[in-house]
């Protein structure tokens, strides 16, 4: 019933934000809004309402009244349903995560509408500015809809063009609130966010009669009078809302690396956007600055590529006027290089770009696992090899062995010999001018054995 | 194939070293992979800062190494889009490295 009401009444969206509308209009906005603190039975009825309240607050009307400060019809716009905003709009977040993908759309679109037409100091009061800005990064970490994802970057956008950036930066202060937004971020593929570092907060109450089955099971339980069982209903339906929440968590666990990175582009340029916003406030230096950097010296691929990312879109924004914040934060046109935050993050990625990719890689946190696999096979290959009476020479230490230096190990096995394998050996190692090519491409027996020779007599070296 | 005069390797060294071989080849394809892709980010965001150091080969290459190689298309646009901005950059640098 609630759904088709209010799918009825989304051609008179614009009636009923007019200044002009009558009473009753006042009476179904606050149904509206109140239907937000109660779950229907049906979850896309959710979906209808939101969409309904989406249009109100998009219509022109709405916006024009929004717009005529002081006037009646500002106050009637600002207090749509007999409460000011800023107390309402709270009642959007638990549906950013809703389960369906037209209520968390209507969901976006609604708060976009708002943001767009009333300033952020009045639709976010205290504290609701940093739940706001949490809540929807959280948002483009875990949406996997590409359309949904774009609403979530509009809402972001404009969140962080229209709040005054002092507002921002004391909403979000360096710990813990922006370190939670880098770290989660740089979340590595198949690895689960952060739980502890996530807002969370939880769907409203089923209406009154709503019934489920897992309320079914409990009822079933508490009939069959055993307490034990009515506990073991209960803990199992924890357990299986558990371990829904663990899985959507983890990043990829689908496999799709392409939205993974989508994920992380979005959450860059987000930070990107939030990082040049930051630099308009009286916080010196730039709080983003010390996040950006310690990613950039950290431990996972994920981390450089989302700080580089981040610097790439602060960058573009300042070249471009202060991009979305040139209105709100005061950043006008200015060559990105002037920026004292960003001049150091310069410094801090050439120096990085100068490792050689060998270090490099040795350090990302992403292929520990594989490197330890490869060192405790490499350690078995020399235990079969000394039990089978083959001579092996350790191409450096165990604990630095490289990929390379791996291939060279499993090339002295006896199974791998011949020309072909003597060649890879060689390619792998610096010292391939002490053979001619010219032997090598003769392949003659002579050749393969002062390869071999060559094998076993070479020097342990780092790999 | 062994070698006739090379005596036969057992089974389990046999297995042992393809295990080996491998992982050493697993390992280098994601190293590569992490790595263009972290190369040509760092790349691209000091093209992004415009200033831009008097040698450029630590930022040509990833780029061009991203361009060359990056599996993910979202990635390979964001190098393809540095160097067209780096290529702007240069175009009023002496020596002028666009020809290359």
């Amino acid at each position: 019933m609630q759904a088709v009401a209010a799918e009825a009444l989304l051609p008179a969206a614009g009636v009923l934000a007019s200044p002009a509308a009558p009473p009753a209009a006042q009476a179904v906005l606050r149904l509206l809004w109140d239907a937000l603190l109660e779950l229907e039975e049906l979850s896309p009825a959710t979906g209808s309402v939101m969409a309904l309240l989406a249009e109100v607050h998009s219509s022109p009307a709405s916006t024009a009244a929004a717009a005529g400060a002081g006037s009646a019809a500002a106050a009637a716009a600002d207090e749509p349903a007999g409460a000011p905003l800023g107390q309402l709009v709270p009642r959007l977040w638990p549906f950013l995560r809703h389960g369906l993908t037209s209520v968390r759309h209507a969901t976006l679109r609604c708060l976009s509408a708002l943001l767009r037409s009333r300033p952020v100091a009045s639709l976010l009061p205290g504290d609701e500015l940093h739940r706001a800005a949490r809540l929807l990064f959280q948002c483009l970490l875990l949406e996997k809809t590409a359309e949904v994802l774009a609403a979530c970057q509009a809402s972001w956008e404009l969140l962080v063009q229209r709040s005054a950036p002092d507002a921002l930066a004391a909403a979000l202060p360096a710990q813990p609130a922006l370190a939670a937004l880098f770290s989660l971020a740089a979340t590595p593929a198949h690895s689960s966010l952060d739980a502890s570092l996530m807002l969370s907060v939880p769907l409203p109450r089923k209406r009154a009669g709503a019934g489920s089955s897992s309320k079914a099971q409990l009822a079933a339980a508490a009939r069959a009078g055993s307490s034990a069982q009515l506990a073991g209903a209960a803990g199992e339906q924890q357990q299986q809302q558990d371990a829904r929440q663990r899985e959507s968590l983890v990043v990829e666990a689908d496999g799709d690396a392409a939205r993974t990175v989508r994920m992380r582009l979005a959450a860059a340029r987000a930070l990107g956007q939030l990082s040049c916003a930051l630099g308009a406030s009286s916080a010196a230096p730039n709080p983003a600055q010390a996040q950006v950097e310690a990613l950039l010296r950290g431990p996972t691929a994920s981390g450089r590529l989302l700080a580089a990312h981040v610097v790439a879109s602060w960058a573009q924004l300042l070249a471009e006027g202060g991009g979305i914040g040139g209105a709100a934060t005061g950043v006008g046109a200015a060559a990105p290089g002037a920026d004292p935050s960003l001049q150091h993050l310069l410094g801090v990625l050439l120096e990085q770009a100068a490792v050689p990719q060998a270090a490099a890689v040795q350090a990302y946190a992403e292929l520990a696992q594989l490197y330890g696999q490869l060192r405790g096979q490499a350690s078995a290959l020399i235990g079969r090899a000394l039990q089978a009476g083959v001579a092996v020479a350790m191409p450096g230490p165990l604990e630095g062995l490289g990929a390379q230096g791996a291939l060279a190990l499993a090339m002295q096995m006896p199974a791998a010999g011949g020309e072909e394998g003597c060649v890879r050996v060689l390619a792998c190692r610096q010292s391939v001018e002490a053979c001619s090519a010219a032997d090598l491409q003769a392949s003659s027996p002579a050749c393969f054995l002062s390869v071999a020779f060559f094998c076993f007599w070479w020097p342990p070296t780092q790999p | 194939m062994p070698r006739p005069n090379t005596p036969a390797a057992p089974a389990e060294l046999v297995l042992a070293q393809q295990a080996l071989q491998n992982t050493a080849a697993l390992l280098q394809a994601s190293e590569a992979l992490l790595h263009t892709s972290v190369a040509a980010g760092l790349a691209a965001a000091a093209v992004h800062i415009a200033s831009l150091p008097p040698k450029l080969n630590t930022i040509i290459q990833p780029l061009v190494a991203a361009i060359r190689r990056e599996p993910q298309g979202a990635l390979q646009d964001a190098a393809a889009a540095a160097l067209a901005r780096l290529t702007l950059l240069c175009a009023d640098r002496t020596p002028c490295p666009n020809d290359k």
